[in-house]
């Protein structure tokens, strides 16, 4: 009877690797694709089937990487101070709007809430151009300024609702017995709260860093001149629409703009999942 | 400095914050007035080719010319006019930039573009006087050609053979011989159909040019009848169901593909339509010399025109008029600009230039070169750059040659709802 | 910061506790006013009144009262993009998230190689929304992508699935599943915030694994499930670069992946009608609010909070 239902659990387990490793595959097909194609000389690419591999040339990368004005290095480390600012300017003031909106009343927290909501609503197109009118008249046009300092300020309203929901879902007696202790606000805020939203902290700062990362409207229009690009401008250089496109170091650029980003998540990932259940709180 | 920074929290008074942080922005504006150096920015879309080529050329113009100093903003077609566009609405457009065909008009009609008629700076005497007038919008200059192409058909010679089907004579064929030899093309079964690349602009021009007609008017107005495309809709759905063109599918999925990845420059197809500036990019993906070919035709009109496929303009914002034109200038008529630039943005304007770099540039650049000079009879007035509000005509012609393919509109609607678009476009525009 | 002088002497006094909280929620929320005030506010009202103007970018706009308007009302391709979002919104978002949830169901229990899982199924997102994404997107779904490729191994000889007014909408939405992995993440955050010791009670209890997810699962993730409902709907309803990418700006073939927001981008940008892309916006303000508050109505009976 035991032996049994082992044996069956262990058949489920490999069925389940089997499947999830066939999924996993599945997705991956296409950046396996773009993988390969960045190790093709470019007249091949488009023209060699499936994965198969047949002249394996450095050459995408290395032009690619000096393609442009600059080694492409430089627009990584560009879009790195970027990032980096974006995502301590989310963490920061989301965190601290989440509280608020989660965990205390006020008056007017209703229709705060909701404007909150409203500004995920509208679509940046039609606000750019006004921002852009603003930013340009205080001269921080062709700076990293537009890009990080709203951040600053919990314009990223999305945050904000994450860490709501995410408060929310916390059990309410772990700051009450906090506040019972005579903890003030910003210490139940925190040493109580904060340790125990990693999750969502982690969350957010992997998301801000990837969407910031692959962010290319915004930056193409506040930061102009070529030492100051960012990753996305520089690699939709590569395509021209009217002609010439370079697949070969697109591909290549690509791949070497996705490794910082798979990096974060490798690094991140392990405060994706620090619950209540492995902070020792319950 | 301080005035810079005076200026920034003045106008900062919208917003506390900006207010607040003003102090550690300043300084991006550039001195302009103190010792005579004067930076231009100079902005261009284009492949990294060219960002190259023309990053040459900028460093050359910067040696001859000390003092001034070019800052370069490049990117992808996209992009490019997103922040052109905003950047023009903040006040804050490039000296110099690189025009198309498609928004000459819609720059030069709102007054943001410098007229350039008499400029000093720029030596016109070299320049072609017919390319130089295509850069006119109301009778005022404001642009010039960084480049001209032309529409043809590009045919590929071995697939021809392979089919065991002659090289057509491309001074008297016509659209009936088109279909013909297409059809057969495909029936000789060589893996290949007769042609493709049915996407736009360069068939739909010469076509209403054969026919007495252009998609635009000098003056603004939409330049054919609502019957007016009926025809060239009925040759597209020709095409398709002669066999001559691939699946409705497979023509639609190539107006989103760049012109390397279409059937002509993957030997999928034995001809296709393309501006003669996508030669170099096609042949260098198919790896193989392609025939050029006047379009087919059915009146004495070849259809045949040296279009602009680019230009320069000058902001009418800038605070640098002579140093921009003499950018331009240099551009347009010096041959140490002429060593980096070639033929990279279409033939150039200045008719000693082409001569200068006819031995120098790529091969099949040196051919479409030969082709106007063996054409020259034959080359037409280039039809109106499109009107206010035109910029975006291709995207209306493709809908409706994707809707006439998949049978959703008959050739007649779909010229009538071509007119129709057009004409709201550029009452839209007021 | 303010709050810390104003919370320093913990309050006894009951009924000083409504004002002091509303205090210091100010205090909290005071860098988001900030920026409200400084940066959203003002692009917002200045889009709000250019929605009455007609407005070209290159000139200053003028005043047409509600005229562009009455234009949407009888603007039939943006009543047609107005469908093709809708379509979208009720199909890619469920099946996004119903997959994202199955997914990180059968991830979250300590399974072995759990984080290199997550990694592989977190990848596609990482791409974002690349230019290489349109490219990659034809190579799987283009006349000689791999579908057809496949297909042509059964004898099937398939059409260009993403130039198919058809099927070009449904490879979007693919693509859109494909990227499961941001709703992914958050569901595996949300469930190791259940405490353990719920299942082991249920276990004890003799539950079996649907009803542990239907009494414990479901409610207590309600919030997180929620939430990325809320805000996948938000966001596929202004789906843009996707299906400018892999259309090339078209919105392509025949309007069939012409979603609201790449039309309201086509006038605005490349049609040079800021003004009446400024009305679309606010209608899709509208729209999505409705949306919006129907399901935060809703929620009040399916979403449990641990208040």
């Amino acid at each position: 009877m035991r032996i049994t239902r082992t044996a069956g659990s262990r058949v489920r387990s490999v069925l389940k690797h089997v499947g999830l490793s066939l999924l996993g595959l599945l997705m991956l097909y296409p950046l396996l694709w773009m993988l390969v194609s960045s190790f093709r000389p470019t007249e091949d690419i488009f023209s060699s089937p499936g994965l198969s591999l047949e002249g394996f040339t450095l050459e995408n990368y290395t032009l690619g990487w000096d393609a442009l004005s600059h080694p492409f290095g430089r627009y990584l480390l560009n879009s790195a101070v970027v990032v980096l600012g974006a995502i301590v300017g989310n963490l920061i003031s989301c965190s601290l709007a989440a509280y608020a909106f989660a965990r205390l009343t006020f008056r007017g927290s209703k229709w705060m809430f909701g404007l909150m909501l409203l500004t995920i609503m509208l679509p940046l197109q039609v606000i750019i151009v006004p921002q852009y009118i603003m930013f340009n008249s205080v001269g921080w046009v062709n700076t990293v300024l537009p890009l990080i300092i709203p951040k600053l300020f919990a314009t990223d309203a999305f945050f904000i609702f994450l860490m709501v929901q995410f408060i929310r879902g916390l059990p309410r007696e772990l700051d009450e017995a906090a506040r019972i202790d005579g903890c003030g606000h910003f210490r139940t805020f925190t040493q109580i709260l904060l340790p125990l939203m990693t999750p969502a902290l982690a969350t957010t700062a992997i998301f801000t860093f990837i969407w910031t990362w692959n962010d290319f409207f915004s930056q193409v229009i506040y930061l102009t001149s070529p030492e100051s690009y960012t990753v996305q401008p520089a690699l939709r250089a590569f395509l021209d629409s009217q002609g010439q496109s370079s697949w070969g170091p697109l591909f290549a650029m690509s791949i070497v703009s996705i490794i910082p980003v798979f990096l974060a998540f490798l690094f991140g990932q392990k405060y994706l999942v620090r619950g209540i259940a492995t902070t020792g709180m319950k | 400095m301080k005035r810079t920074a005076r200026l920034s929290i003045a106008l900062a008074g919208v917003t506390a914050v900006s207010l607040a942080l003003a102090g550690c922005a300043g300084g991006s504006t550039p001195a302009t007035e103190e010792g005579g150096d004067v930076t231009l920015r100079f902005a261009w879309w284009g492949s990294d080719a060219r960002h190259t080529a023309t990053q040459a050329a900028i460093d050359a113009f910067e040696e001859a010319n000390p003092g001034i100093t070019v800052e370069a903003e490049f990117g992808d077609w996209g992009g490019y006019w997103d922040r052109l566009a905003t950047q023009t609405a903040g006040g804050n457009a490039p000296d110099v930039m690189q025009m198309s065909d498609a928004y000459l008009a819609e720059y030069a009609g709102r007054g943001v573009l410098l007229p350039l008629d008499d400029r000093a700076e720029i030596d016109f005497s070299g320049l072609d006087a017919g390319g130089v007038a295509s850069g006119e919008v109301d009778g005022k200059l404001y642009a010039l050609q960084a480049g001209a192409n032309f529409p043809a058909v590009l045919a590929n010679p071995a697939l021809f053979e392979a089919a065991g089907i002659e090289m057509p004579d491309d001074s008297t064929w016509s659209w009936e011989d088109y279909v013909q030899v297409a059809a057969d093309l495909t029936k000789a079964g060589v893996g290949a159909v007769g042609t493709d690349s049915i996407i736009g602009d360069p068939v739909t021009n010469a076509w209403l040019l054969q026919h007495g007609d252009s998609l635009f008017t000098a003056d603004g107005k939409v330049g054919f009848d609502k019957d007016g495309l009926t025809g060239f809709f009925e040759l597209v759905s020709e095409l398709s169901t002669s066999g001559a063109a691939p699946a409705a599918s497979v023509i639609t999925e190539q107006m989103v593909l760049s012109p390397d990845q279409w059937g002509i420059a993957t030997g999928k197809s034995a001809m296709g339509f393309a501006w003669s500036n996508l030669l170099t990019t096609i042949e260098g993906s198919l790896g193989s010399e392609l025939d050029l070919l006047r379009m087919p035709t059915d009146s004495k009109e070849s259809g045949l025109y040296l279009r602009g496929a680019m230009y320069y303009a000058i902001s009418a914002g800038t605070k640098h008029p002579v140093e921009s034109a003499k950018l331009i200038d240099f551009l347009l008529n010096d041959e140490a600009a002429a060593d980096e630039l070639l033929a990279e943005r279409g033939l150039p304007l200045n008719t000693s230039i082409r001569e200068y770099i006819a031995d120098k540039v790529s091969d099949p650049e040196q051919r479409l070169i030969a082709f106007t000079v063996d054409n020259a009879d034959a080359l037409g007035t280039a039809p109106s750059v499109p009107a206010v509000g035109g910029g975006t005509y291709d995207q209306v012609i493709q809908r409706g040659i994707s809707d006439v393919l998949f049978g959703t509109l008959s050739p007649k609607e779909a010229s009538e709802r071509v007119h129709t678009e057009l004409s709201d476009l550029l009452t839209a525009a007021g | 910061m303010t709050d810390t002088t104003l919370t320093r002497t913990p309050s006894r006094a009951k009924r000083g506790r409504g004002w002091r909280d509303s205090l210091a929620a100010y205090g909290f929320l005071a860098p988001w006013i900030i920026g409200m005030l400084a940066f959203t506010i003002g692009p917002v009202i200045a889009s709000f009144f250019l929605s009455f103007t007609q407005y070209n970018l290159l000139q200053p706009p003028t005043w047409i009262g509600t005229k562009n308007y009455e234009m949407m009302l009888q603007d039939e391709r943006l009543h047609h993009s107005i469908g093709v979002t809708f379509t979208y919104v009720a199909v890619a978002v469920p099946l996004q998230l119903i997959v994202a949830l199955a997914l990180a169901m059968l991830l979250d229990r300590g399974m072995r190689g759990m984080s290199f899982y997550r990694s592989a199924f977190y990848l596609p997102s990482m791409l974002g929304a690349s230019v290489a994404i349109a490219v990659l997107w034809r190579q799987m779904f283009g006349a000689d992508g791999l579908v057809n490729q496949v297909l042509a191994m059964f004898g099937v000889e398939g059409a260009s699935w993403i130039a198919s007014p058809d099927t070009a909408l449904g490879t979007l939405i693919l693509l859109h599943i494909w990227t499961f992995g941001s709703p992914l993440v958050i569901f595996l955050a949300g469930l190791r915030n259940i405490p353990r010791m719920y299942y082991e009670a249920a276990q004890v209890d003799g539950a079996g694994p649907l009803r542990r997810f239907g009494a414990i699962t479901l409610p207590l993730l309600s919030p997180i499930i929620f939430f990325n409902l809320v805000l996948q709907i938000i966001g596929a309803f202004q789906t843009f670069t996707q299906a400018f990418v892999v259309s090339n700006g078209t919105g392509g073939p025949s309007d069939a992946t012409l979603f609201f927001t790449l039309y309201l981008y086509q006038k605005g940008f490349p049609g040079f009608q800021m003004g009446y892309a400024s009305a679309m916006a606010w209608l899709l303000l509208l729209i999505v609010a409705a949306v919006t508050a129907l399901n935060f109505w809703i929620s009040k009976w399916w979403v449990f909070y641990e208040d």
